[in-house]
């Protein structure tokens, strides 16, 4: 029984070889194909390349153009604050006020009230607001680890 | 034949091989060899470069928050010849936006360096205003618009002080070197200045990384109240026109404190245009004159602190006092009979002041004058403060005369803030305290207080209560200019002359006036100092009125209530 099924897979083994034998071009096409397949892998990979190599371009140039807009925005913010300082100047407010009619007080004009219970609160003077600490992560994501990264989410996905 | 054929085509092969093997090992040797730093070098050079990153200069606010100095975008204008490809239309354009002669520009685009070359960069104007300089920036971006190649315009932050001329002494200004210049400028030019720091500029956009921010500086809050400092500033300005004044200083302090609340000089400049003018320092600190019969308080603190005297003790003015060999006289040369102490304080007399500092001797009084801060600066939070001078015994240009002088004020410098803290100390109960500008120090979420200090205490409180209600009598029975309605005000004018080489002016002097109010719960200690006052020469028909003028609108401002009211409030509380 062993014996007939060894000769059995010989032949087809033979049949094989003669038929490869005789049409040299299934030779050729397994080649191909070989070479197709690597072929396609490279391309996806240079196409993958070139995709995440763009984006990354193209985040750079957001980048430069956010960091234009920032120091645009911080500019005119130090106009508008230096704006709204001499809006608010005493020369200013001394001549709208006057134009308005008012006139400075004298000490006689002025009528203090007691009032019972009442103590004069604290003087609250104006704080810069706080700042907000920078947490934007560095944009350092290579080829590989976003494919590692990639890569694990689909596995993750998957399972 | 055959043969022959195939023998060239293999030396060709050969000799192309031999060639791609050569370029093969150069090609090896450039990304592998010792040339590789070089290459990266370029490669760097190429696509980046270093810039320097200034942090905003901090903001200085008065005590109410209200700002007295912030930053501005404004630009300078310069042109690269080099690059320039249409100097008449460069020329022509500048000419108009920037009201400059158009051959004087022309000239610009055609500059030549030492080498004969086209010059790397001439200045055209700077500053000009963001409006020109964004128009300018504009026509550049235009496609279609005139050709402006060459043009350089470059954004640079510029201090601005909103209030003008308003304090300009005190603040000081920032030059084109980002540095501060007098005041608080420079006084704190290293708490003011931002960080700068080293950034990469890339300019390839694959590249592209954040760059560090650099830490601002910090806001500084004043103790200046701004509408106290107006104020201050405008009683100044009407009195010296007033009164004919070259000059003039007023400095208003809280005595409890030492906080500065104004600091007024006239005439004043405007920091935004700093080139434009001949800035000097801040006469309030640096200036040293002769305080003339301001200087009796000083004196007299130190009789009454002594003991050689007390408010009551009495002497009968002759109108003349020998001291050292010299005759020292008063102010009009007669004789006032018998007087107690405050009668000298009253009549202003140098007979009585004089023979007070001969019963303290030379070694007391010159030990108060010590104690009081005479001859020494008060290292007030400003740029520029002189120590004045008081000569001693033991120093080469000291003669006995110099104690008979030296009590009425002449013969010795100070300045005007070391007078007023002095003074400062018969209001303050005895204590002088550390005069400062700054109330506290902002940087991101941390704040510094500036907590007062006392600099001494030369006299004890109730030296200084008598003395005080002794200047308050004095001045209510001689000087009724300074008397605010409903308020007890202390002071003491003053009318120095002014050294020349061999003597003094006869016609010019410095009228000043130190003063306090309210006596029993002071809250403001004003020196007003004219110099040279062409009306009158004597501080109490200048000087006086003038602290009055300001005293009756302060006490307003400060919403000082009238002293019945604040005794009933004080009872209340």
């Amino acid at each position: 029984m062993y014996m007939q099924n060894m000769i059995s897979i010989r032949s087809r083994y033979d049949d094989v070889t003669r038929a490869f034998r005789q049409a040299p071009w299934r030779v050729q096409t397994q080649i191909i194909a070989t070479f197709a397949a690597v072929a396609v892998v490279i391309v996806a990979l240079g196409g993958m390349y070139l995709a995440e190599a763009s984006r990354t371009a193209t985040a750079g140039r957001d980048v430069q153009s956010l960091q234009i807009q920032k120091a645009e925005l911080e500019m005119s913010i130090n106009r508008l604050n230096a704006s709204i300082a001499q809006m608010k100047s005493v020369s200013r407010l001394e001549t709208r006020v006057r134009e308005l009619g008012f006139v400075p007080a004298q000490s006689t004009q002025v009528e203090f009230i007691i009032v019972d219970g009442y103590r004069k609160g604290q003087v609250q003077t104006a704080t810069s607001s706080a700042s907000v600490p920078d947490e934007t992560p560095d944009y350092n994501e290579t080829l590989g680890t976003w494919l590692a990264r990639t890569l694990s989410t689909m596995i993750g996905l998957g399972g | 034949m055959v043969d022959s054929v195939r023998g060239r085509l293999r030396f060709i092969l050969g000799l192309f091989a031999v060639l791609t093997g050569l370029i093969l090992i150069r090609l090896v040797s450039l990304q592998f060899g010792s040339s590789v730093a070089f290459f990266e070098t370029q490669r760097d050079l190429a696509s980046s470069y270093r810039v320097q990153i200034t942090a905003p200069r901090g903001k200085i606010f008065d005590r109410d928050g209200e700002l007295l100095a912030a930053n501005d975008v404004q630009y300078a204008i310069g042109i690269s010849p080099d690059f320039v490809t249409d100097p008449e239309s460069v020329a022509k354009i500048l000419s108009q936006t920037l009201s400059r002669p158009y051959p004087e520009l022309y000239a610009m685009t055609q500059q030549k360096g030492e080498n004969g070359q086209p010059s790397k960069y001439v200045l055209v104007q700077r500053p000009v205003s963001a409006e020109i300089g964004e128009k300018l920036i504009a026509m550049q971006k235009d496609l279609l618009g005139p050709n402006l190649a060459g043009v350089v315009v470059e954004p640079m932050q510029r201090r601005v002080y909103p209030g003008g001329t308003m304090a300009a002494h005190t603040l000081g200004f920032v030059g084109y070197d980002s540095k501060g210049y007098f005041g608080v400028e420079e006084f704190y030019n290293d708490v003011l200045t931002g960080r700068t720091v080293t950034g990469i500029k890339q300019v390839v956009p694959f590249d592209v990384a954040l760059n560090p921010n650099p830490a601002q500086g910090s806001d500084l809050y004043l103790t200046l109240d701004r509408e106290i400092q107006a104020l201050t500033e405008q009683v100044l300005a009407d009195s010296a026109k007033k009164y004919g004044a070259e000059s003039g200083t007023i400095i208003v302090m809280e005595p409890k404190t030492g906080r500065i609340l104004a600091m007024a000089v006239f005439p004043s400049f405007d920091p935004n245009k700093f080139v434009e003018q001949n800035i000097k320092p801040n006469p309030a600190v640096s200036a040293q004159f002769e305080p003339g019969s301001g200087f009796k308080i000083i004196t007299m603190a130190s009789a009454l602190q002594s003991g050689v005297v007390t408010p009551e003790s009495k002497y009968v003015d002759t109108g003349y006092i020998e001291v050292g060999g010299v005759m020292i006289r008063n102010w009009n040369r007669a004789a006032w009979g018998p007087q107690d102490m405050t009668g000298v304080l009253q009549h202003s007399l140098n007979v009585g002041s004089a023979m007070l500092a001969v019963k303290m001797g030379p070694q007391k009084y010159y030990n108060y004058l010590s104690a009081f801060g005479i001859g020494q600066p008060t290292n007030i939070d400003l740029s520029g403060e002189a120590t004045g001078r008081v000569k001693r015994p033991g120093d080469r240009d000291w003669y006995e005369s110099d104690l008979g002088t030296n009590a009425f004020g002449q013969g010795v410098a100070t300045t005007p803030i070391q007078l007023l803290v002095a003074a400062s100390a018969v209001a303050n109960q005895g204590a002088m305290m550390q005069p400062h500008l700054l109330e506290k120090v902002v940087d991101g979420n941390s704040v510094h207080s500036t907590r007062p200090q006392v600099l001494g205490r030369p006299i004890s409180p109730d030296v200084a209560s008598m003395l005080s209600n002794m200047l308050q009598t004095s001045v209510e029975r001689e000087t009724a200019s300074v008397l605010v309605k409903g308020y007890k005000i202390a002071g003491k004018t003053g009318t120095a002359q002014i050294p020349i080489p061999g003597g003094y002016d006869k016609d010019k002097t410095i009228a000043t006036f130190i003063g306090w109010g309210p006596v029993d719960d002071p809250q403001f200690i004003v020196l007003v100092k004219l110099d040279k006052p062409s009306t009158s020469i004597w501080g109490s028909e200048t000087a006086a009125p003038t602290f009055g003028e300001l005293a009756r609108r302060l006490v307003v401002l400060m919403k000082i209530p009238p002293d019945n009211v604040r005794r009933s409030l004080n009872q209340g509380n």
